[in-house]
């Protein structure tokens, strides 16, 4: 994307929610957005998903408008709740995108139970939400996203309602999935060991306006275990990360 | 520990019950003319012993096709109301479903919905009459047509607000599927409203009732628990009155059970 911008008309004239914000993200990248609250992290992937608008500048999703990318059904979005239908079981919420794009049934039914394998959930198939924990029930809508097979994964901060022992191992499940498939993944967090721990880039934002305040590399293999998280080199990139931070929230 | 759950939801009721046959045992006490306030032929207010007699006798002392059973009216009445509460849940959801994709519907007719219900119906149910009437229709449709109008209020509000009550990331899911507008409905919109269809539905089944009935005494209608209550008003029977009520109250508190164990089977249904 190219300077791209949003802004909305505010009580006192227009809020500036993204301002001139560039970023070329590669096929089989891992990004990671994280900053402080109201710097357009959310924004930003919702413009590239096309369920919001840029007010200014372009943005391109695999070379077309984020809105044939949305009509194409080319990415798959997990939203910071799990927003699964609770009349639905796992499986079924699982089928619901593929009954959208009209999949006859027999199809559906089996690609859904290997996107539920995928997540590690085949044996919750039968169970329906409020019989899951929240793990789980975050695990079945990556599964949900990951059954119409989209290169591309937008993730709002999808773990971040979670606890720690969960977190780090659905971390450690979403790592493994990205390489084992070679998405492009783009993840919205406020955790920096999650960013650092996913990512092949991370992004640090700043708000009023938000902006990009600092890209940082992580330069480990694309196999990872958590016992990366304890090495020298990952506590430097984290540090790294941290001090961009720091200065992004100096400007509040 | 059955039993004292059991106990705990039944005394509440019990406990109103009393207090409600001891006023008004004290008003028939007072209201009458002494002596015996309670067996007067022709009570103020009749007293409950009196009314139970009257509602056992109309219930069970004629065979049921008997023009005196009130068995035989109640049925005629809760015809007219089912087949008005049937229009009624068709309609209100179709208002609703219209109300919640359109921004224009909401704006210009909700407030018509809302204003309709302040209207009487005493005064609306006449003109239904003649107008259908004029139309060749006659019979159980101006009724259920009165019944309806009654009814399909709570169905529309309510239905309004369980189109509607789903929550923004589930919209959004299905955006970002490129999702139709009569996939949303059906996928999303119609199962999320389920939870608030059924206690409108209950309101509308006894609304539907009531309607039914006020239906019935503009009418000259010959057969229906609003045919008796007319026949009992002129003729001064207080005692027929009162029992018609009971069993117009009796009947609307058995159709609204009817429909909690429907509500039941189809909870039961959807997690299977």
């Amino acid at each position: 994307m190219e300077g791209a911008g949003v802004a909305y008309p505010s009580g006192a004239g227009v809020f500036q929610a993204l301002a001139d914000v560039s970023l070329d993200v590669q096929r089989g990248e891992f990004v990671s957005l994280i900053g402080p609250s109201g710097c357009g992290k959310t924004t930003l992937l919702r413009l590239v998903a096309d369920l919001a608008e840029p007010t200014s500048g372009t943005i391109r999703v695999n070379g077309g408008t984020p809105r044939q990318a949305r009509t194409d059904r080319s990415y798959g979005y997990v939203f910071q709740s799990p927003a699964l239908y609770p009349w639905r079981t796992a499986l079924a919420n699982v089928m619901l995108p593929l009954e959208i794009i009209g999949l006859p049934p027999a199809e559906r039914r089996e690609r859904a139970a290997k996107a539920l394998e995928a997540v590690g959930l085949a044996q919750a198939a039968a169970r329906y939400p409020w019989q899951l924990s929240g793990g789980m029930q975050q695990r079945v809508s990556i599964a949900r996203a990951l059954s119409l097979r989209p290169e591309l994964l937008l993730m709002d901060e999808p773990f971040g309602a979670l606890d720690e022992i969960t977190r780090d191992k659905l971390n450690l499940h979403l790592t493994d999935l990205w390489r084992e498939r070679g998405l492009t993944v783009i993840f919205v967090t406020h955790s920096i060991p999650e960013a650092v721990f996913l990512s092949t880039r991370v992004v640090a934002m700043s708000a009023n306006p938000g902006r990009i305040s600092r890209v940082i590399e992580c330069p480990f293999p694309r196999q990872r275990t958590l016992d990366l998280r304890e090495t020298p080199q990952f506590l430097a990139v984290s540090q790294q990360v941290r001090d961009a931070l720091s200065d992004a929230y100096a400007h509040d | 520990m059955r039993m004292t759950s059991w106990l705990r939801r039944a005394l509440p009721v019990a406990a109103i019950l009393c207090s409600v046959l001891a006023v008004w045992s004290v008003a028939a006490t007072f209201a009458n003319p002494w002596p015996d306030p309670w067996w007067n032929d022709r009570p103020l207010v009749p007293s409950p012993p009196q009314v139970a007699i009257a509602t056992w006798n109309g219930v069970f002392g004629w065979p049921v096709d008997s023009p005196r059973s009130l068995v035989y009216h109640a049925a005629v009445t809760i015809e007219a109301a089912l087949a008005g509460f049937a229009l009624a849940a068709v309609l209100g959801t179709a208002l609703a479903a219209a109300i919640v994709h359109s921004r224009l519907l909401d704006r210009g007719l909700l407030p018509w919905v809302v204003v309709s219900q302040s209207v009487p119906v005493l005064a609306t149910a006449p003109m239904i009459v003649v107008v259908l009437g004029n139309l060749g229709l006659s019979g159980l449709l101006p009724k259920a047509v009165i019944s309806a109008s009654l009814a399909f209020f709570p169905v529309t509000i309510g239905m309004c607000k369980g189109l509607r009550s789903a929550q923004s990331a589930q919209m959004e899911l299905l955006r970002t599927y490129n999702a139709s507008v009569s996939q949303v409905f059906f996928k999303l919109r119609w199962p999320a409203s389920i939870p608030y269809l059924f206690p409108a539905l209950k309101v509308a089944l006894a609304l539907a009732i009531t309607g039914a009935i006020v239906g019935e005494l503009p009418t000259g209608a010959q057969a229906g628990l609003g045919a008796r209550l007319l026949i009992a008003s002129y003729n001064g029977l207080m005692l027929l009155m009162w029992a018609t009520l009971v069993v117009a109250s009796g009947t609307a508190g058995l159709a609204v059970g009817a429909l909690a164990l429907v509500e039941r089977g189809f909870a039961r249904f959807l997690r299977a």
